[in-house]
């Protein structure tokens, strides 16, 4: 069982089915569960899928690149897991910018996930 | 002016939901519920973007040429553009869901805790993000707190700093 997370960024949602469709035309797995959020620019997607055969953690990273996730995040997945970074798959459900105000801490919210209202009339 | 019709006008009307349900599994809605407990992985990052100018307070123009001082004084460099720099992680099991304001303080006083533990100064984090992920889990799970960083992108050295980690909490 693998969890893949994926970040889309556009709102535009035809490339992404058309790439799941693909992939599950091709591997025949079980999807288990998923969840879908919408951000500022895009979506991020969580699959659980279970998969006929061993995936390694290379692998994953490939299948999320295939999925259509930011080349950016998956290149910097890669590096960490070549680097053996344990924890390595993120997708933030909230993400903040630190800044220094005189000698304060202070955050700026980046990006948040909300929930897609009605995820059938999508 | 006649546009061009859109091709995949069938892959536009079908939901997403539908297509990504090939054997009508839904996610689950009990899940407050059947997971008690929440596990919020704080991550602080910092990216490392390539300068070609810096202001250095001994005169240095550029990061070439303080690489070439630090190479003379035996600090070879393998690589000046290294992507990922510094990675601090922060793992609270919570039963109640926490709140952003207390988010917040946690990453507050977690960097003043790195300034102190270990070598970085307060002013790195300012070009840095930090992120939340929210984890279900059925058991209460362990507090945890990691620091990751490389000078050079190829090697990466970790500092455990979850003994420290009661002293915020």
């Amino acid at each position: 069982m693998i969890e893949l997370k994926i970040d889309i960024d556009k709102k535009d949602k035809r490339d992404f089915m058309g790439r799941y469709q693909a992939l599950y035309r091709y591997f025949r797995f079980n999807l288990v569960d998923y969840e879908i959020a919408e951000t500022r620019k895009g979506y991020h997607v969580r699959l659980i899928i279970d998969f006929p055969f061993r995936v390694t953690s290379e692998e994953i990273v490939l299948l999320q690149l295939l999925l259509g996730s930011d080349w950016k995040r998956e290149m910097l997945n890669y590096l960490r897991v070549k680097n053996g970074i344990d924890d390595w798959n993120k997708l933030f459900k909230v993400k903040y910018r630190i800044y220094k105000k005189g000698s304060k801490i202070k955050f700026r919210r980046l990006s948040y996930e909300r929930p897609i209202k009605n995820k059938h009339k999508l | 002016m006649t546009g061009r019709k859109p091709t995949n006008e069938k892959a536009e009307k079908l939901p997403l939901g539908k297509v990504l349900a090939p054997i009508e599994v839904e996610s689950n809605p009990l899940k407050d519920y059947t997971y008690p407990y929440k596990i919020y992985k704080i991550t602080i990052h910092l990216i490392y973007t390539p300068i070609k100018k810096a202001k250095f307070k001994e005169g240095i123009r550029t990061l070439n040429e303080f690489l070439r001082i630090a190479k003379r004084r035996g600090l070879e460099q393998k690589r000046s553009d290294h992507p990922i720099a510094f990675e601090a992680r922060i793992i609270i099991p919570s039963k109640v869901p926490l709140k952003d304001y207390e988010i917040k303080e946690i990453v507050r006083k977690y960097i003043d805790l790195i300034s102190d533990e270990l070598f970085f100064h307060r002013n790195l984090f300012k070009f840095a993000d930090f992120g939340i992920e929210v984890e279900y889990s059925v058991k209460p799970g362990d507090l945890e707190a990691k620091v990751i960083w490389s000078r050079d992108g190829i090697t990466f050295r970790e500092e455990d700093l979850t003994k420290y980690i009661f002293r915020i909490l």
